[in-house]
């Protein structure tokens, strides 16, 4: 900075306080412009006020997929474009991994989680659930070649079961494997454990059967699906969209949506379009 | 003091999360040192073999350093343990696998700073330990290679450094090292902050351990009198 100084006219010094004075008079003006605070809005209000219901969601077909193009198509898209229209804003889509999906909801990064979320106790405590949409099974899911060998969850006990943690079929891989003894991979994409199966480093993954049967069509003679399995002993598991506790009355107006499609035969409809056994 | 109690709070979570982080931490260390004993053994007989006169050779290694040093270590590890058993049907024991690949990753590196220790050696004491009569093997032995190691200890203690903080990435190919572990916890916890924090400080205490280390070795392998 010594060559400003030896030039002649406007010092160092004069240069630094006239770029302060410029930053001080700019963040006054900021400052004094902002809109006058209040409680900060939640739930329709602020969905309105900013024009967008962002949902977030991670890839799991058919609820979730991505075209060539880049966009989000799948049966939780069509459900929540319906809600978008119904509040009058745009429907925009964001993935975000698996688990940070929640972190995001309560961030408000996202307003609404889609992506075959299934209703758990611990996640109830932190986000406000839907009315459930879709009952699920877990699939228990093998070479097509090996389709014959496997009959009962015990035929995998010597076997390489793989999984993906942070899901309902990995909480079920390790009720019945954990203790004995039994191999259990953790991956962290669907994708990879459906590799991984596919070059024999696993012989069974444990995943939501309309995935599974998603998969197992896609890629035809690759895969198959040995039988399917209850996710808890006693209760069903049961998909529904999530948002924050204090959006209630957004919760609301999805409940509305959904219970509509029910009864008019629409949601139906779209299971059968996206490929879902109802 | 609500400050305190949030404190309080966070240390308890911190004891809970504990032993799911140990086995993580557990397979973390066995692989960052493993990886970096085979990156270390790779290194030294690639830089030692590097200048061969054996056409095939020279061109084998020198392509094994370029593809390795120009490809992610991330998808040289996809690679291996998704696309060879597919393509190759061989088939890959996850941990091994990952062990193996980081070594081969870090060979690489690592005999490229070897190789620069070796060659910074002045050319003026090679020509005067042959002048002295010593064979090639004796001038590599007693003069250039006591002082090229000692001279790449601080460089090789930041890759295993480097090395330690890749091993996270272990995780794609379903090894639940220290940073997978915490994942798990935040899927159930919901506490990201916490839990990735504590990590984070863990990774730091190795590197720092690390570190402390390396001045530990250099001072006690330093050559009294040698001026560099």
């Amino acid at each position: 900075m010594s060559f400003l100084r030896r030039a002649k006219g406007i010092s160092t010094t004069a240069i630094v306080a006239i770029i302060a004075v410029i930053v001080v008079v700019a963040g006054l003006a900021w400052y004094f412009t902002l809109p006058p605070p209040g409680p900060p809005l939640t739930g329709i209000a602020r969905i309105k006020e900013k024009g967008t219901l962002v949902v977030g969601v991670d890839v799991y077909p058919p609820w979730v997929s991505v075209t060539e193009e880049g966009q989000f198509e799948g049966f939780d898209i069509d459900v929540l474009k319906e809600v978008a229209d119904a509040l009058g804003v745009e429907f925009v889509a964001k993935e975000v991994i698996w688990e940070t999906i929640i972190p995001s909801l309560l961030a408000k990064e996202i307003d609404v989680i889609a992506s075959a979320l299934s209703i758990l106790p611990e996640r109830s405590e932190q986000i406000l659930y839907t009315v459930p949409y879709y009952e699920v099974t877990l699939a228990f899911v093998v070479r097509a070649d090996e389709v014959g060998l496997y009959e009962t969850t015990e035929d995998f006990t010597e076997k390489n079961v793989g999984a993906q943690a942070g899901t309902t079929g990995w909480d079920l891989a390790q009720l019945l494997y954990g203790g004995a003894g039994t191999n259990i991979l953790d991956f962290t994409t669907i994708i990879d454990l459906l590799l991984a199966l596919e070059g024999e480093t696993i012989d069974v993954g444990i995943f939501d059967t309309p995935t599974a049967r998603y998969y197992c069509e896609e890629e035809p003679g690759k895969f198959a699906v040995a039988f399917t399995h209850k996710t808890h002993a006693l209760l069903p598991d049961l998909y529904a969209y999530a948002v924050r506790p204090e959006d209630g009355d957004l919760a609301k107006v999805i409940n509305t949506v959904i219970v509509e499609m029910m009864a008019s035969g629409e949601l139906t409809d779209l299971m059968e379009e996206w490929g879902v056994t109802p | 003091m609500e400050i305190i109690e949030t404190i309080l709070n966070t240390l308890y979570f911190f004891y809970d999360c504990l032993p799911i982080l140990a086995e993580g931490l557990k397979i973390t260390l066995i692989s960052s040192v493993s990886s970096f004993a085979l990156g270390l053994l790779i290194g030294s007989v690639v830089a030692l073999l590097r200048v061969t006169k054996i056409k095939f050779l020279h061109y084998f290694l020198t392509a094994y350093v370029e593809i390795i040093r120009g490809t992610p270590l991330l998808v040289q590890l996809l690679f291996i343990f998704y696309g060879v058993p597919i393509v190759l049907g061989i088939k890959m024991p996850s941990l091994i696998v990952g062990i193996v690949s980081i070594g081969i990753c870090t060979g690489a590196y690592q005999s490229e700073m070897i190789r620069s220790g070796i060659q910074s050696i002045p050319s003026g004491q090679i020509e005067a330990s042959q002048a002295l009569g010593m064979t090639k093997w004796q001038t590599m032995r007693y003069i250039v290679l006591p002082q090229a190691l000692r001279m790449v200890i601080p460089t090789l203690i930041n890759e295993f450094i480097m090395v330690t903080k890749d091993t996270s990435q272990l995780m794609v190919i379903a090894i639940p090292e220290l940073t997978r572990r915490a994942s798990w916890i935040v899927y159930r916890t919901f506490k990201p902050f916490e839990v990735f924090g504590l990590v984070g400080a863990m990774y730091f205490a190795m590197a720092y351990v690390a570190s402390r280390a390396s001045k530990y070795i250099e001072n006690k392998y330093r050559i009294r009198g040698l001026i560099r």
